[in-house]
């Protein structure tokens, strides 16, 4: 009764008054051998008392809110999904519900086997919505000690971003992608001007806003050229 | 003698008086009927206005493309304003009809309204129409009146339309199935003959190749008598749809000719229950709503519903018969009210009046500053009379088994009866009103600002990151909910668990509930002078345990809080003034000042149950200034959204 009533008053007042955004964090440790760890983090824990307001009404803006029990399924399936691919081990999620702060890490053996994770699903968009996506995110060639991170933007983005409400696009105005990839050996040089390398030189920072990864002006893609540490 | 004449005189300027109406065409047997006065709209907003504003140019615009610009201003259409418009909705047969009266000064104009060539305009004695072959809506109009009829058929005829009911014989041909058969036995044989020879010849592993049957299965898809059959019938389909659609336009076109040219036996105005809501006619739009359980028998018909019909059970004349509605909205120069009555027959207005009679605990007065209230919602009802009151009302919507009914409703209605009967027995009702009364109030008190702790990372030079904590200030509203208890110790039972589970903290006489994950808000919790309070404001709590939370509260709000059985409150002005900026809608930033200076209260109230009625009205306080009333102010207001 008192969750019913307090859901018709404040909440609604709440969610009006608190802004929400949210940060992927993707990392990879390389080693020498191109095997190494992932590790893909979503931090929501700026709107938490957003989120909170939220998980206490069934719906908003016609979207069903989840619940502590849909995300720790969604979860669940993630890892269950990396436990059939090839050359994936060790894969542990983390869920920390008062923060709203979800992860799931994993090791590889050869970074291609995380291409195998989402290539499909990327094969199925490009076919499905007639886009041009890179069907894999990564590529690391020990040969010529070049490590990239793919990404093709397609203008299917913005046009999907056009779509939102209003409202529902707000979410995307504060929200970033941060990508931290750490080597073993010395970085040389970076392709994406964005990026910055570490002062010890063995790892690169990418820190992109959504609004400029939408709209097409910043890109996640970049090639990054080690140098051997020996 | 005197009296005789003046009961004629009487007698002829009423009937004078609905000549002029069109209410005298609406039959006394409508489901719902809506009015709207022209005069009464005219007097709070010209046409010259209407025709000014924002919609009305948008009218205007929409006139002028229809008529191919023919016609260029509200005016041309030839309207008489000063009468009264009206809706009706009146079931005949299985049939809907939504009927728009309009009065009109002349209607030489009509036919411009109908340029296009599918808009044949016919023309039948003193009546000219227009109607639609497909669903057979028409307009139809004399020199003083239009109507527009929108027919909606209820009947279970139009399930059909793609043949969800043909259950012809599509079985095999005798033909084909015997060349199907022998193709089987083929098969089989061929198959015994395979195994045989593995049998035979065990030391070489030989793969055994089984041949396709020469005759292929059935093709259904391929049979041109199955598709003749198919387009048959499709065509039956539709000759039949068509004939039905063309019998219902002629009752449809037959029912809008009686309306306007001829006059129903008995009319809206001598139906006594349409009468009584007319009220003293200062309204500017009425809404009346007749028998809720003929409507819902109508509107709800059982083989609409198909063999589960909820409804079924149900004994719909106990629970609404001769229930009716009337809402009236009124543009007055400082507020707009919408008012509702529901008049609830004897046996339902029996069982709900000891539900909507709760005490109300006059200490709530007290615990309310209106200086920085933002809303609330108070509730008097009477846990005691629920629970007293439910198993009867179960037991009347249940039983009364209807004539045709499903033979499991009987069942049924033991079943629901007999376990509500259980549960009034095993439970002590007045006992129960001790834990919740049934008054309680919900208050947002405030709005405030409210440092709250977020998790960031720190890189080192190696891009490695540690989680740390960081602070921003988010604006929460504080809220205030109370109950009247008498149970203390069971209060302060439950609250002993959580403070001995750890899950809450205990001082001063106030319990502590942090903010976590899945709740948004601190609460704190305490039990004082009878009634149970839960808060997000430790300072608030402390100060009415202190006897020191300066009240305050305007004799109207005491009296909508006391009197009523529910009321709802918005202090429109407050949030809107309060709401920081950049919590707006972008669109809406230019204009916060203007939303800022034209929002004002909002207040609901249903009063508890008077006789057999139970009356509620919605009041929209409107600003003191800058608007002519609160008509013209919904104008205004819309006028700048658009811009």
């Amino acid at each position: 009764m008192l969750k019913r009533i307090v859901s018709f008053f404040s909440l609604c007042l709440l969610l009006i008054l608190n802004s929400s955004c949210f940060d992927i964090l993707e990392e990879i440790n390389l080693n020498k051998d191109g095997s190494g760890t992932m590790v893909f983090t979503i931090n929501m824990s700026k709107s938490k008392t957003k989120l909170a307001s939220m998980m206490l009404l069934d719906s908003i803006n016609g979207y069903k809110i989840p619940s502590e029990d849909d995300i720790a399924l969604a979860l669940n399936d993630v890892v269950a999904h990396l436990k059939k691919a090839k050359g994936i081990s060790n894969i542990e999620q983390r869920k920390d519900l008062e923060n709203y702060i979800f992860s799931v890490s994993c090791d590889f053996d050869a970074i291609g086997s995380l291409n195998g994770l989402t290539s499909k699903l990327i094969q199925d968009q490009n076919k499905r919505e007639n886009t041009n996506f890179e069907t894999s995110n990564f590529a690391y060639s020990p040969s010529e000690m070049v490590f990239e991170r793919k990404f093709t933007y397609d203008p299917s983005i913005k046009k999907s971003f056009d779509h939102l409400k209003k409202e529902d696009k707000k979410v995307f105005q504060d929200a970033s992608f941060t990508a931290i990839y750490r080597f073993e050996d010395l970085v040389g040089n970076t392709s994406n001007t964005a990026a910055k390398i570490a002062p010890s030189k063995k790892a690169v920072m990418l820190r992109v806003d959504a609004m400029s990864f939408i709209f097409g002006q910043k890109t996640i893609q970049n090639k990054i050229k080690l140098i051997n540490s020996k | 003698m005197k009296n005789l004449y003046t009961f004629i005189l009487t007698l002829v300027l009423v009937l004078a008086a609905q000549a002029q109406d069109l209410a005298n065409k609406i039959p006394s047997d409508a489901n719902v009927v809506v009015t709207v006065k022209g005069k009464n709209v005219l007097q709070l907003l010209s046409l010259k206005e209407f025709s000014e504003s924002k919609l009305g140019q948008q009218m205007v615009k929409e006139i002028n493309r229809e008529t191919k610009g023919e016609l260029g201003a509200i005016e041309d259409l030839g309207l008489n304003l000063k009468e009264n418009f009206y809706y009706f909705l009146q079931t005949k047969d299985g049939v809907f009809y939504n009927t728009f009266m309009i009065p009109f000064s002349d209607t030489d104009n009509m036919t411009k309204l109908f340029l296009n060539e599918w808009d044949e305009v016919i023309t039948d004695g003193e009546a000219s129409y227009v109607q639609k072959k497909y669903d057979g809506s028409l307009v139809i109009w004399n020199k003083t009146t239009m109507a527009v009829v929108i027919p909606s058929d209820q009947s279970n005829d139009y399930y059909d339309d793609y043949g969800y009911y043909d259950y012809n014989d599509y079985s095999i041909p005798p033909v084909a199935a015997e060349e199907t058969l022998e193709a089987v036995e083929e098969v089989e044989e061929t198959v015994i003959e395979a195994v045989e020879a593995t049998e035979t010849v065990e030391e070489y592993a030989e793969e055994v190749v089984i041949p396709k049957p020469t005759a292929s299965a059935y093709d259904y898809d391929n049979n041109s008598e199955y598709q003749k059959d198919i387009e048959r019938k499709r065509l039956e389909r539709r000759a039949k749809r068509d004939e039905r659609q063309q019998a219902q336009n002629k009752g449809t076109l037959d029912f809008a000719k009686q309306l306007l040219i001829g006059k129903p036996p008995r009319n809206i105005l001598q139906n006594n229950s349409y009468k009584k809501s007319l009220g003293k006619g200062g309204d500017e739009a009425m809404v009346w709503m007749n028998d809720f359980s003929k409507f819902y028998k109508e509107m709800l018909p059982k083989d609409l519903l198909g063999p589960a019909n909820p409804y079924e059970f149900l004994n719909l004349d106990e629970i609404y018969g001769g229930m009716t509605l009337t809402g009236r909205l009124n543009f007055e120069e400082d507020q707009a009210v919408m008012g509702m009555e529901y008049t609830m027959n004897d046996a339902l207005a029996k069982a709900y009046k000891p539900m909507y009679n709760g005490k109300f605990n006059k200490n709530f007065l007290s615990y309310i500053n209106e200086d920085r209230l933002l809303g609330y919602l108070n509730v008097n009802l009477s846990t005691q009379g629920i629970l007293e009151a439910y198993p009867s009302l179960i037991e009347t919507m249940f039983t009364g088994k209807k004539e045709g009914a499903d033979s499991k409703a009987e069942t049924i209605a033991a079943a629901t009866t007999s376990i509500t009967r259980l549960f009034s027995l095993l439970i002590d009702e007045e006992g129960a009103s001790k834990i919740i009364r049934g008054d309680m109030l919900l208050l947002l008190t405030d709005l405030r600002e409210k440092e709250v702790t977020y998790v960031d990372y720190e890189y080192d030079e190696d891009y490695n990151y540690k989680k740390i904590k960081k602070t921003k200030t988010e604006t929460v509203p504080d809220f205030l909910f109370l109950f009247t208890s008498e149970e203390e110790k069971m209060f302060k039972n439950f609250m002993k668990i959580g403070v001995s589970e750890k899950k809450v903290d205990y001082q001063n006489g106030i319990y502590f509930i942090d903010a976590s994950g899945s709740n948004p808000f601190d609460i704190h919790v305490m039990y004082h002078d009878n009634t149970v309070f839960i808060g997000s404001s430790l300072e608030h709590l402390s100060q009415i345990r202190k006897g020191t939370y300066p009240a305050k509260l305007s004799n109207q709000l005491k009296k909508d809080i006391r009197n009523n059985a529910t009321s709802f409150y918005i202090n429109g002005k407050s949030i809107v003034s309060r709401i920081p900026s950049e919590a707006f809608p972008r669109e809406l930033r230019d204009n916060i000042d203007f939303l800022t200076n034209n929002t004002e209260d909002l207040k609901v109230n249903f009063s508890k149950i008077k006789g057999n009625t139970m009356s509620g009205e919605m009041i929209l306080q409107i600003p003191d200034e800058g608007h002519k009333n609160s008509l013209a102010y919904f104008f205004n207001l819309v006028d700048k959204l658009m811009e």
